[in-house]
């Protein structure tokens, strides 16, 4: 069984996935599985595991039990960076950028594991790391125009406004080339404009730039709408899964949300 | 050409630039609280010195020799207090700094408390200057690069940074032994300048002595640390005057820049792009606080 799912050629596969804290089972034997250039959905109620999965996924976390399996390799116990650098990318629930840095130089940071000059290359900048900077430079400012901020390239990221702030997150992630781009409630804090141009960016980013994505969010117009599967957790326990129709009817999953009926 | 206690102050100007700014890449652009600079510099002192002494090597080649045996130094103690931050680095370094002086307090070789004398007197005013520009331009290079992005990175946000794909052990470990790097070259130029070091020349003090240059001038700020180490080696001299009330001017001058100024006083610019945002004062202050990790 275990084999037949590995071969399945999912981008992203994790089989009986289970993260504990001390006695709490944060997420508990959850089977998980992104297919090729999906936008996938992750719902819950509140402290449901949804980022802690999410955590397990990027390396931040390492499962107690079960494996994570990128395109058939196991990722399961790599850190963080290592895991980048095979291909996932995530943005963060409460905005990580840089604050302190421009703009430019936060989704140049993003280009970190796909670049190579170290330190010597750094001091002495020979032909191959003046021209690596340069692209990565140049491909930079394009992913800012991808998102729409190539105007605000030499601004201190702190300093943009909220929905920017998502925004550049988003093109730092993009900038790792990531096979699989995870979004932490990307929406977050939105107002109803922004979250629509968030909405077409993420679409954008999957049919532009072939990316597979999978979103955690709370906001279901947002879920509901641009995912095509989605998954339910609660309790650290995977409750449902299948497409927005199907969840939006799902009986466990209406309980989980408004709790059982007297 | 100058008066010889002239070209001593000029010559201790330019050896402290070098140890702040080697100082600024560790503490002010990767966001390691260190206080154990100076046994840095001795480790480059002694080596440089005994190198010279003992092997009769060319003094080019001294200094570099105490500069590498620094670097392996700075990378030996980022290994184990990599885990650590703020607070709890700074007293592990101040801990690895107490080690050095009291091993050279105790070696036969480094000549106990009475310390090395006879060290051929070959440092230069322009060999400083050389020294000084050389350590600011290669410092300069590698914070523009790649590298001192992810340098910057993890002072920032590690946990982002790691997510980035930074090996922030690595290169924390990195930063550690480019900075130790530049404190030995100070402290091989210190010592065949002054001809004579003992384990005192490089205490706890001098550590802090460095911290503050670095902080009064502005953590993350190349023109900060130079513009600091200036300004801390002169200052006392300027203060002789008063010899009485020279140590109580100096601290005061400390007190009051942190009173008003707690960026430094090039904090914040250690950016080229500076935008116009950032003289937004609220905004653009890197403070001690946010390295100490309060």
């Amino acid at each position: 069984m275990l084999q037949e799912r590995v071969n399945n050629g999912y981008i992203l596969d994790a089989v009986q996935l289970t993260r504990s804290f001390g006695g709490l089972k944060a997420v508990d034997r959850v089977d998980f599985f992104i297919r090729d250039k999906e936008i996938a959905g992750l719902i819950g109620p509140n402290g449901a595991g949804k980022t802690t999965l999410f955590n397990l996924f990027t390396g931040h976390y390492q499962p107690t039990e079960g494996d994570i399996y990128l395109h058939n390799e196991k990722i399961g116990g790599l850190k963080p960076h290592q895991i980048t650098a095979k291909g996932i990318a995530r943005t963060f629930q409460n905005i990580r950028l840089f604050g302190g840095m421009s703009v430019l130089d936060n989704v140049l940071i993003g280009g970190h594991s796909r670049t190579s000059t170290g330190l010597l290359g750094a001091i002495f900048q020979n032909s191959k790391d003046r021209k690596e900077e340069k692209e990565a430079r140049e491909n930079a400012l394009f992913l800012l125009s991808f998102v729409g901020l190539e105007t605000k390239k030499d601004e201190l990221s702190r300093n943009l406004a909220y929905g920017e702030q998502r925004r550049l997150e988003i093109a730092r992630a993009l900038a790792a080339d990531p096979k699989l781009l995870l979004l932490d409630e990307p929406a977050a804090g939105m107002n109803p404009q922004e979250t629509n141009n968030l909405m077409q960016l993420i679409s954008r980013i999957r049919d532009k730039m072939e990316k597979t994505i999978l979103l955690i969010e709370h906001d279901m117009r947002v879920v509901m709408g641009i995912s095509e599967r989605i998954a339910v957790l609660n309790y650290g326990k995977k409750i449902a899964e299948g497409s927005p129709q199907e969840i939006q009817r799902n009986e466990t999953v209406i309980e989980a949300y408004l709790g059982v009926s007297a | 050409m100058f008066s010889a206690y002239y070209l001593q102050i000029m010559i201790l100007v330019g050896i402290n630039i070098i140890m702040a700014t080697s100082l600024n890449l560790i503490t002010g652009f990767t966001g390691q609280l260190s206080i154990g600079h100076a046994a840095f510099m001795s480790l480059g002192a002694y080596a440089a010195a005994l190198a010279t002494l003992k092997l009769g090597l060319p003094f080019f080649a001294s200094l570099l020799f105490g500069a590498l045996l620094a670097a392996v130094f700075g990378v030996l103690i980022g290994i184990p207090t990599l885990k650590l931050k703020g607070d709890y680095l700074a007293i592990a370094t101040l801990g690895f700094g107490e080690i050095v002086r009291i091993v050279f307090l105790n070696l036969k070789i480094t000549g106990g408390a009475v310390g090395l004398r006879g060290i051929p007197k070959s440092t230069t005013l322009l060999w400083v200057i050389i020294a000084a520009i050389l350590t600011i331009f290669i410092l300069n290079r590698i914070l523009r690069s790649r590298v001192g992005r992810a340098l910057i990175a993890i002072r920032e946000d590690e946990t982002a940074a790691e997510s980035m794909g930074i090996n922030t052990t690595y290169f924390k470990i990195l930063a550690f032994g480019v900075g130790a790097f530049f404190a030995g070259l100070g402290g091989g130029l210190f010592s065949h300048y002054f001809q004579y070091i003992h384990p005192g020349s490089f205490g706890f003090l001098r550590s802090i002595e460095h911290l503050c240059m670095v902080v009064l001038g502005g953590m993350g700020s190349m023109w900060g640390s130079i513009i600091g180490a200036a300004a801390l080696t002169a200052i006392p001299e300027f203060l002789r005057a008063s010899a009485d009330y020279r140590q109580l001017f100096y601290g005061a001058i400390l007190v009051l820049m942190m009173r008003i100024r707690p960026e430094g006083i090039i904090g914040e610019r250690r950016s080229r792009r500076k935008p116009p945002q950032s003289k937004d004062k609220k905004l653009g202050k890197i403070n001690i606080f946010k390295v100490i990790g309060r």
